[in-house]
């Protein structure tokens, strides 16, 4: 009795134990184990970070000079080092103390092992990041990087400063999201940075539509197709001004078009960057600004998360004095200014993934026809752990286009291989871009300095203090025959093959053009006369937006960028309302007199406290659904493209009564007046079921922005945030992304910058910088960014002294 | 000073020494032995494990959040469903409580084993 007395409690002890110091996977949300971060010894009691900071030493042999780091009153460190390479380590220091968990686990994303930490339900995740070929991407760089034996001690260096900061990390002081998972954070390694590298390039340049537009084609015919789906916007105001003379011929001559129709496929790719992912950047020269120097500036909208994907930091040397902003994993400030000029990037839209059908030998799928050739496969075998404990495989075959990423599901689809530039060996040391950046002082330099980067394509944006203002769309373009690359191609031929790439020297590029400014923001990069063929999606009202409003502007001054950076007015809604409410019929006018009277006084500006606007926005909406019925109600059985939105107003202006405005489950034959009313009649049933459940009716009320943590956990996301602007609009902030980075820099004998980003420094989310500035930047407002030689002119919150120990 | 209060302060001595460099599940040896010399009543046995380390745990955390900018507190009580900061101490007092209470009454029946 007395024995099964203790038995009993004892194990129940051991038992509650367990599970305490393991997660229980209950369902969707498993608990967590609670004795572990609970305890106050090494749980989550010890991660905790407030507003007091302990001065900190760090000795090292991997410095060669002292640096010290006095970090400011929003926590932007300000490095100070005697040369490059320790400023550098300084840089990977800083930004593993407030990001580790944000570089260890996004580069494990990367990499295809988050079944690893969360489990079987990623393996599907995991799978497709292996066969996107990202870790093959990241090694391929990393080989093309230590052929630059020299610059390669650049980015050991940056590793070096990551790993300092690992290595002096006792258990408890892991961040509180290790913890929770249970994880070790990693060493890091210049193939994370390039895994870091490639998943950017995942976001920004994997952006294609080759499967839809193949079945659409196949779908619809030529004619159709052609109709529906036009390449080139007669609006369009392209990156490089109209009016610009190629002074060269295109060293591509091959004729005819890659218009051709194979079969209908199965659309397998299930992650896909989000499509109003942009950025804007633009600079007036000394003729349009009030100071007589240029006035850079420059937003990118990349995805919107806690935290962010930016940090701030200012490095200083006896030859660097520059600020802005890094990705944390990259070395160098991407978007950021010196004493003497100002950069910044906005994303290019060339298309540079394309998919091949490979047509197989025979069944064993282990030869593929190649020319007139037999080529043998080359087999990968993936290994993926789950956290569960469980080994899982996948076989990815490799041709010589690149790995087979989609194998169809039954016989009558194909397999696709991926052609992908993010795959190609980089013959210049692409990561010393950002870094080289930082000690030009002219567009020269700038020029030479930004020579070295292949991909992502951007749009580099440039002005001095000298006075010169430059864009020129920067990386490696394929060159490719009409309409090649729209479609999957068949990989048999290969002539189907990308044609080399067009010479750096021709790429789209613009010097002190004489509209007095420059500018960019993912639409097209030249004007039909380009000499060269290229493809891909591009934005086509926030470009036009831009362009208009500076072509108008005179003595700007920075208060005038703020509110260009802050203008929400949408273009789109402009063109396609007046068309809209001519077909709108009496009957709907006097019925809904209200709402019209809004309407009528709009300014077509989606400003958050505009009824209006989320009016237009639900009859857009409707009217487009309405309007492309037949696509949306095919789309369960094949993936077809859907008409961009330029097209569909040209339509609706050109030809009203065209087929496609028939509404297919109708008998009656309907035009653009029926799919308008109709559709108003929806919008105004949205409207009406909004105040009756007091949901609100402003665009605000409606379109609400949600910052979520790496790993969604809404306890450390920033929710439901009301601010301004339209994906289409130059303030382009949608639900999940937006201006991640406002920058405004006013060059001069000493440069005056603001800048913000919603978002802080630190990554942990329990400290005061972590949703830091987000309340700031939803009302539009900036901080005044310094970067002063002298660093007892920072007010400091704590420093950080660094020596070597050699 | 009684056998009880000496077992609590023993408890929470050697507890707070040995969980700084081993694991926190290092409670229930401790909490063993202590039970198995306390050798009290059930009801006692178990209240000295409970409240000695309900009392260590919640002060610890109490003061390692405080040392942080007391910012721990209110974002677990965010984390654990919009609670007050003080739940998510008193959260890691009780399972702390609980297994420290378990602990000394398995040390205490397991000595009543040996006694027989």
């Amino acid at each position: 009795m007395k024995l099964l007395r203790f038995l009993l409690v004892f194990g129940i002890t051991v038992f509650i134990a367990y599970f305490l110091d393991h997660k229980i996977p209950l369902g969707e949300k498993p608990i967590p184990p609670l004795g572990k971060i609970l305890n106050p010894f090494q749980g989550l009691w010890q991660s905790g970070e407030g507003e007091n900071f302990q001065n900190q030493t760090l000795t090292h042999h991997s410095l060669s000079d002292d640096v010290r780091i006095v970090y400011d009153q929003r926590k932007v460190p300000h490095i100070y080092a005697s040369n490059l390479e320790d400023a550098l380590f300084a840089q990977g220091y800083v930004e593993a103390a407030d990001r580790l968990f944000q570089l260890d686990f996004s580069t494990r994303a990367t990499a295809g092992r988050l079944s690893e930490i969360l489990g079987k339900k990623m393996l599907d995740y995991d799978k497709e990041r292996r066969r996107f070929g990202m870790t093959l991407a990241a090694e391929n760089a990393v080989q093309g990087w230590k052929k630059h034996t020299e610059l390669f001690g650049t980015i050991e260096k940056y590793c070096d400063g990551i790993n300092a900061y690992i290595d002096g990390l006792s258990p408890n002081e892991y961040s509180v999201e290790h913890k929770l998972l249970g994880i070790k954070p990693e060493k890091w390694t210049p193939f994370r940075s390039a895994l870091f590298f490639k998943s950017m390039a995942e976001v920004l340049c994997s952006r294609e539509t080759d499967v839809a537009s193949s079945n659409s084609l196949k779908y619809f015919g030529k004619e159709i197709f052609q109709d529906l789906y036009p390449e080139i916007n007669e609006k369009e105001s392209p990156i490089i001004p109209k009016n610009t003379k190629w002074t060269f011929k295109s060293l591509f001559t091959e004729e005819g078009d890659l218009l051709e129709e194979l079969s209908y496929y199965e659309d397998l790719r299930t992650s896909r960057p989000n499509e109003g992912i942009g950025s804007n950047n633009w600079a007036v020269d000394a003729t349009k600004s009030a100071s007589g120097y240029p006035i850079f500036c420059n937003d990118p909208h990349l995805g919107l998360s806690l935290p962010s994907i930016w940090y701030e930091l200012h490095i200083h040397t006896p030859e660097i004095n520059a600020y802005g902003v890094s990705f944390p994993g990259m070395p160098g400030i991407m978007i950021g200014f010196n004493d003497d000029i100002a950069w910044g990037e906005t994303n290019v839209g060339h298309d540079v993934m394309d998919w091949y059908e490979i047509k197989w030998v025979d069944e064993k799928k282990e030869q593929y026809y190649y020319d007139d050739e037999k080529k043998d496969i080359e087999l990968k075998i993936e290994k993926f752990k789950t956290r569960e404990g469980e080994v899982f495989y996948d076989t990815i075959r490799h041709t010589v286009w690149g790995p087979i990423t989609y194998e169809g599901v039954d016989e009558e689809y194909k397999d696709l291989a991926m052609r992908w530039i993010a795959h190609d060996e980089p013959l210049q040391p692409e990561f010393m871009t950002f870094v080289n950046a930082l000690s030009c002082k002219n567009y020269k330099e700038y020029l030479k300095a930004t020579e070295v980067y292949s991909a992502p394509a951007q749009n580099f944006a440039f002005a001095s203090k000298e006075g010169d203002i430059a864009l020129r769309v920067n990386g490696h373009l394929p060159m490719k025959k009409n309409q090649q690359g729209r479609f999957v191609s068949s990989g048999d031929q290969s002539m189907n093959a990308w044609k080399g790439f067009i010479p750096r020297s021709q790429n789209p590029q613009v010097l002190n053009p004489e509209r007095g400014f420059i500018s960019s923001a993912n639409q097209r990069s030249a004007d039909i006369d380009y000499p060269y063929y290229y493809n891909g999606g591009f934005e086509d009202y926030r470009g036009r937006s831009v362009n208009q409003h500076l072509e108008n502007m005179e003595n700007i001054t920075a208060e005038d960028m703020k509110n260009l950076q802050w203008n929400s007015l949408n273009i789109k809604a402009q063109e396609a309302y007046p068309l809209m409410m001519n077909l709108l019929s009496d009957v709907n006018k006097y019925n809904h007199k209200e709402i019209l009277k809004k309407l009528e006084n709009w300014d077509f500006y989606y400003r958050q406290d505009s009824e209006a606007a989320m009016v237009f926005e639900f009859w857009w909406q409707e009217f487009y659904k309405g309007t492309w019925d037949e696509i949306y109600e095919i789309q369960d059985s094949i993936k077809i493209l859907y008409p961009e939105a330029w097209r569909t107003i040209e339509i609706l202006r050109d030809h009203p009564t065209h087929q496609f405005f028939d509404i297919v489950s109708t008998d009656m034959v309907e035009t653009a007046t029926q799919v308008c009313n109709n559709s108003f009649m929806k919008a105004m049933d949205r409207y009406k079921d909004r105040v009756e459940k007091n949901k609100g009716v402003t665009w605000g009320d409606y379109r609400k922005i949600n910052i979520m943590h790496n790993l969604d956990v809404p306890a450390f996301s920033v929710m439901n945030i009301v601010t301004d602007g339209h994906p289409s609009s130059i303030n382009a902030t949608n639900w999940s992304f937006g201006p991640s980075w406002r920058m405004i820099v006013e060059l001069g004998e000493s440069p005056k910058a603001q800048g913000i980003f919603p978002g802080g420094q630190s990554g942990n989310p329990s400290s005061p910088y972590y949703k830091y500035s987000i309340e700031e930047w939803s009302k539009g407002e900036y901080h005044t960014l310094e970067f002063p030689h002298d660093p007892d002119e920072i007010e400091a919150l704590f420093e950080i002294k660094m020596t070597s120990n050699e | 000073m009684n056998k009880f209060l000496i077992g609590i302060t023993v408890l929470i001595i050697v507890s707070t020494v040995a969980q700084s460099f081993l694991p926190w599940w290092v409670i229930i040896p401790i909490g063993f032995v202590t039970g198995m010399w306390y050798q009290g009543k059930i009801i006692k046995s178990y209240f000295l494990g409970f409240i000695g380390i309900f009392f260590l745990w919640f002060l610890a955390a109490s003061l390692f959040n405080a040392l942080n900018g007391g910012t721990m507190a209110p974002l677990l009580g965010n984390l654990f469903g919009n609670l007050p900061g003080i739940i998510s101490l008193l959260m890691t007092g009780l399972i702390g409580g609980l297994i420290g209470g378990l602990s000394v009454l398995s040390g205490t029946l397991f000595q009543s084993l040996l006694d027989k």
